[in-house]
């Protein structure tokens, strides 16, 4: 049952760690109303 | 003149000459350096695997922290990425050490005509395959780009996956791609991490370029600020079960701050391509060690 309960964790907590971190970043874009800084030497390809 | 490590008794100035070669390859390669120097110092020195791994993690640690500072000043790293990735990476190295106490408890197991440690055969066997992969495909990759000019940015192999929820990086350029992608990745090379002490450089530069298709100025800041939170959590994971040695990273630090800039100032002056080359041919070299060791083992 331990191990199952681990397993779930290692399947689940990388998941809702990502998804917090978007959550946060895109308050905070909107919030300021822009994304954080662009290097201008990056070649944006899309 | 030694000092004791672990219970053996290892010449110093050893350590300051392998901390000196792996600085000059941190700053040549712009690597940590993790996968050369753990087995060099299991082979050479005869410190134990566990100590190794999480001594040369902390002196990653020590190291890209300011390659870290270096690049955010120029604006190459993508801290959401960045922070999205450390979530799963930290679940891999839990599991990468959970393996690694694993491995401790098998014992001694008898190859050709002598008995070593399990760990120690088992974990020269992984460094051995992955070493082989990772000089084999920049050998490719080198072969497939050499002399060509108009390099393309790879779209990324990970953006076709279609399992939601999909997230975007504005900063690095990558509108589209599935989270699970992302963070399932990291996962797995978090259990190289904490398995053999590799901090994560040579592994996931290229999941970000041909992974998720990051600009390459761009992965390689934002790997360097993933390595320092792997590499610092990796540290403190091992230091809890009392797998770090202070005056090893110490040593290794002194040779490897020192030549790192020697390095930096090598690498200006030689082309990219032959950089590749050098990078694949250095680790084709620690690898045919590790074989040789291997072979020397099992036929005795």
């Amino acid at each position: 049952m331990k191990g199952i309960f681990n397993v779930l964790i290692c399947l689940l907590f990388p998941i809702a760690w990502g998804a917090l971190i978007n959550w946060i970043f895109t308050f905070l874009e909107r919030r300021t109303g822009r994304s954080t800084p662009h290097n201008p030497k990056i070649d944006y390809h899309i | 003149m030694n000092v004791d490590i672990s219970g053996i008794p290892v010449n110093i100035l050893g350590l300051i000459a392998l901390g000196c070669i792996s600085g000059f390859l941190s700053g040549f390669f712009g690597i940590g350096g993790g996968p050369l120097i753990t087995p060099i110092l299991n082979i050479l020195f005869g410190i134990p695997f566990p100590i190794c791994i999480g001594s040369t993690l902390s002196r990653t640690a020590g190291t890209t922290f300011s390659a870290v500072l270096r690049y955010w000043k120029f604006g190459n790293i993508d801290a959401k990425l960045a922070l999205m990735i450390v979530g799963g990476n930290f679940v891999g190295i839990e599991i990468g050490v959970y393996l690694l106490d694993w491995l401790d408890t098998l014992g001694e197991i008898s190859v050709g005509s002598q008995s070593m440690p399990a760990l120690q055969f088992h974990l020269q066997w992984l460094f051995f395959g992955v070493l082989i992969t990772v000089s084999g495909l920049i050998l490719i990759e080198s072969l497939i780009h050499r002399g060509k000019s108009n390099y393309k940015q790879p779209i990324g192999l990970l953006r076709y996956l279609p399992i939601p929820p999909y997230v975007s990086f504005p900063i690095t350029g990558v509108r589209r791609i599935s989270l699970p992608a992302i963070v399932y990745s990291a996962l797995v090379i978090g259990i190289f991490t904490g398995l053999l002490g590799i901090g994560g450089g040579i592994l996931f530069v290229p999941l970000l370029i041909y992974g998720y298709g990051v600009e390459t100025h761009a992965a390689v800041g934002t790997t360097s600020l993933i390595v320092f939170f792997s590499a610092a959590y990796g540290t403190a994971t091992h230091a809890m079960r009392g797998n770090v040695d202070l005056w090893l990273v110490a040593f290794l630090l002194i040779g490897s701050t020192i030549c790192a800039q020697v390095g930096v100032i090598a690498n200006q002056r030689i082309q990219g391509d032959s950089i590749r080359f050098c990078f694949a041919f250095i680790v084709l070299l620690v690898a045919g060690m590790i074989g040789f060791n291997l072979l020397r083992v099992i036929y005795g």
